[in-house]
């Protein structure tokens, strides 16, 4: 009796595993973060070219290597916060998934936040890699956003070298 | 992808498209290759992210 009970415990458990929380949301997740850490890199490279290429004042005045440096600023720390989000993100497996994507959108939330500088060239560059990451936490927010607001001021404290470490 | 396009449209426009960032953007644009597992999609995201640190920790300095 317990062991006929058992098996059909056993696979409501893992469809509704599967249906909360498939292989391939985990996929998504994944690639969504890959787009934009490339969007980043993207970001990275053109502030560089834009200084390279004279956009941003005369090559090596001081105006224009001001302007390179706090564009670099800006990315660098939306980039840590992206770092942050792919270490929580790999440790995340099906069961824990619920509650990890919630600090990985959290990371990215913050990445998107401080994307401007007051250049306008490079603001829009900064702004068009915004709006991919705040894709990416549309795609994740759409999968359960209930318990956001009780967990996000704790991962807005949480410090990048402990995670790190 | 519209922000894509508008993107390559900037970089196009101040004469920035070059190579390497086009390659980017098709890639994202292109999504994920055929094949690669989500620990392969995994490790790529770390070492774009490491390789965009690398970068703008040399941009940040005031060195021309």
């Amino acid at each position: 009796m317990r062991q006929r009970l058992l098996v059909p415990l056993a696979l409501i458990y893992v469809l509704t595993l599967q249906a909360a929380c498939g292989a391939s949301t985990l996929s998504k997740l994944h690639d969504t973060l890959n787009k934009t850490t490339k969007s980043l890199n993207a970001a990275a490279k053109t502030n560089h070219s834009f200084y390279e290429g004279g956009v941003y004042g005369a090559v090596g005045s001081a105006e224009a290597i001001a302007v390179r440096a706090k564009a670099a600023t800006v990315i660098h720390d939306a980039n840590e916060k992206l770092i942050l989000a792919l270490n929580l993100a790999q440790q995340l497996t099906a069961a824990t998934f619920e509650q990890g994507k919630i600090a990985v959108l959290g990371a990215l939330a913050d990445a998107a936040a401080g994307l401007h500088t007051g250049n306008v060239k490079i603001d829009l560059v900064l702004q068009a890699v915004a709006t991919l990451i705040n894709q990416a936490v549309v795609i994740i927010e759409a999968f359960k956003s209930a318990d956001l607001r009780i967990v996000l001021p704790e991962i807005r404290g949480w410090r990048l070298e402990a995670v790190n470490a | 992808m519209l922000e894509l396009a508008l993107l390559l449209k900037i970089l196009e426009a101040a004469n920035m498209a070059t190579p390497s960032l086009v390659a980017i953007i098709q890639s994202i644009k292109n999504g994920r290759a055929a094949g690669k597992t989500d620990e392969e999609i995994e490790a790529e995201s770390m070492a774009i992210a490491l390789d965009t640190r690398a970068i703008t920790e040399k941009d940040m300095s005031n060195e021309p």
